[in-house]
């Protein structure tokens, strides 16, 4: 083998192997949460890494995305008894349009527009539900739905979901539209100069990661059947994904992975007994590694390893 | 209608709307220096805000005077975290400042949990309200009221008459151009950090004896709020966040009595998302 396949070799064969146990380790009697929680973390900072880390517009309330595609797939299993998977689907498709409406009047300003947006959005679409009567969004006490109870199915579903999103986004980054987003990324008004139209462009990636959020939102939905306000629209989800997405590195194709690998296991120890010690360890995390090592771990090892530098991972 | 009740809604709006002007003055100061805008804003005017209470708990400290104190104190501190961590991203890519101060904010919500637990506690200082024909005013609220309009006005002052002033104005109005006619833009950046979160913690002490409930989580709804104030009054523009101030207040105040009490936040996100839509550069700002 020589040396510059290095990287690629390792890149597909880590991810086969983290595939492999993510698909048995329920079949070898492993219990299903903790593995549903950290591929719906990798999903999440995948998808926050698409319009983080390529466009280069920060999503603070990205959880809304989660929080909507997790709330219409809960409508729509209540009001019209439709199979789940349909219903997570629009539930994506509901995340979707959410991200045009937010991301029309904010994505032709600059980011930080854009950044509080997305916050003002989650904190308004939690407070509109809690406004509204019982009886079209469930208000406070949530939508339960335990009929749809199916552990498997949603484990499965959501791992081809996040295989699914790597897929795309390994063939989306070296297409045309993703070298748009890099270009845009790099610097906007440049990219603008050469003729890209750039509010388009940054909608559409928003609109794809915002649809990756609200389909692992309607997975979360299926896989606990219940949703409630407080929970689904909780930042502390978005700051997940943030810190996942900034540690494995943005912009990196297998950073979101790499990230979550790290941090979800530090999650499980120090959330459980120390709650607010995780979020504060995250918080200062964030703050350090964006100054300091703004391309995280893979952006580390790809400026030291020459070998890596031509193959974006 | 009932007349009293719409006068008195528009009054409380009002005694409101001069505070949120205050609360909004450093985020739209550093904004408009250094184009960073401070994600841990709210944050610091929940830091002053717990200042004041644990200088009035065992010394009984007016929370108008222990401004005095938090004004200063966080005009160091905003001096150390500009130096250390704020002057790298000047002028970097937006998402990295964004990023940073999101992480310091997280930071210190989360360290204040840890110490001074989630329950609400109040800083116990109360004024009576005088009532004049059906109308009550109540005097912590404008006292409070007096006092935001009075620093935004020394402010406002200090801008155009001082030298330091001057330049923070030039640093909004053009940053490299600001660097080309010999204004050390490096030390008025630093200044303005320090003097913005100064303002925050400035407000968060005269927002206890108005709004005097406090939990460390106050700080997030503060910096939407003063976010959504700063784009409808336009950036750099201590009047003009009076002014946005005033709106997103008066639009709260109607928005809760007569739609519904919990609507406070949908309604700061409607008004920011619509002012965005229909004057990105704030009402009183200049179109780009």
């Amino acid at each position: 083998m020589e040396r510059r396949d290095l990287p690629k070799t390792l890149y597909f064969s880590s991810i086969a192997v983290l595939a492999a146990y993510l698909a048995l380790a329920p079949l070898a009697g492993h219990l299903i949460t903790p593995n549903f929680l950290l591929l719906q973390l990798m999903a999440l900072a995948i998808s926050f890494n698409i319009i983080a880390g390529y466009v280069r517009y920060v999503s603070f309330g990205h959880v809304a995305f989660f929080g909507i595609g997790a709330y219409v797939t809960a409508i729509l299993v209540w009001k019209l008894g439709l199979p789940p998977l349909l219903c997570v689907f629009v539930g994506g498709v509901g995340a979707t349009l959410a991200a045009l409406v937010v991301g029309i009047p904010t994505l032709r300003l600059r980011g930080t527009y854009f950044a509080i947006a997305t916050i003002a959005l989650n904190e308004a679409i939690k407070g509109s539900i809690l406004i509204l009567p019982d009886s079209v969004a469930g208000g406070s006490h949530g939508i339960p739905q335990p009929s749809i109870y199916a552990p498997l199915a949603s484990y499965y579903a959501l791992l081809g979901v996040t295989i699914g999103a790597l897929v795309v986004m390994h063939f989306l980054v070296s297409s045309r539209m993703g070298l748009r987003f890099r270009s845009i990324g790099e610097d906007e008004e440049a990219a603008s100069a050469m003729g890209i139209n750039t509010v388009g462009v940054k909608l559409l990636g928003f609109m794809i990661s915002a649809f990756l959020a609200g389909l692992v939102g309607g997975m979360n939905f299926w896989y606990t059947t219940y949703v409630e306000p407080v929970s689904a629209f909780n930042l502390r989800i978005s700051i997940g994904m943030m810190a996942t997405a900034l540690l494995g590195g943005l912009g990196t194709l297998f950073g979101p992975l790499l990230g979550a690998v790290i941090l979800y296991p530090v999650e499980q120890v120090l959330w459980v007994s120390f709650p607010e010690v995780y979020l504060m360890v995250l918080g200062a995390a964030i703050a350090i590694f964006v100054v300091f090592l703004p391309r995280g771990i893979m952006g580390y090892i790809r400026s030291k390893f020459s070998e890596f530098r031509a193959f974006i991972l | 209608m009932d007349v009293t009740i719409l006068l008195q809604t528009i009054l409380s709006g009002m005694l409101q709307g001069g505070l949120y002007g205050l609360i909004a003055l450093g985020l739209g100061l550093i904004w408009g220096v250094m184009k960073v805008v401070n994600i841990a804003h709210g944050e610091f005017l929940m830091l002053g805000a717990f200042m004041t209470y644990f200088l009035f708990n065992p010394f009984g400290l007016n929370p108008f005077l222990s401004a005095l104190i938090t004004g200063p104190a966080f005009f160091l501190i905003g001096l150390v975290i500009y130096k250390y961590l704020v002057r790298r991203t000047v002028g970097a890519p937006e998402l990295i400042s964004l990023l940073l101060t999101f992480g310091i904010s997280i930071f210190i919500l989360n360290a204040a949990i840890l110490a001074w637990t989630p329950d609400i506690r109040a800083v116990g200082y109360a004024l009576p309200s005088v009532s004049f024909s059906g109308l009550i005013v109540p005097l912590s609220r404008l006292y409070a009221f007096i006092a935001a309009i009075l620093l935004t006005i020394s402010f406002f002052i200090f801008l155009s008459k001082t030298y330091l002033g001057k330049a923070i104005k030039a640093l909004t109005q053009n940053y490299d151009a600001a660097h080309l006619v010999g204004i050390d833009t490096d030390r008025v950046s630093m200044i303005s950090f320090g003097l913005g979160l100064a303002f925050a913690a400035t407000a968060g002490s005269i927002n206890t004896v108005a709004n005097p409930a406090l939990t460390p989580m106050i700080g997030y709804l503060y910096i939407l709020k003063a976010f959504a104030i700063v784009v409808l009054g336009g950036v750099g523009k201590p009047f003009g966040a009076l002014a946005g101030g005033f709106l997103l207040a008066l639009a709260e105040s109607l928005g809760t009595v007569y739609w519904h009490a919990e609507a406070s936040v949908v309604i700061a996100f409607l008004v920011l998302l619509l002012t965005l839509f229909l004057r990105p550069s704030g009402l009183l700002g200049r179109k780009e």
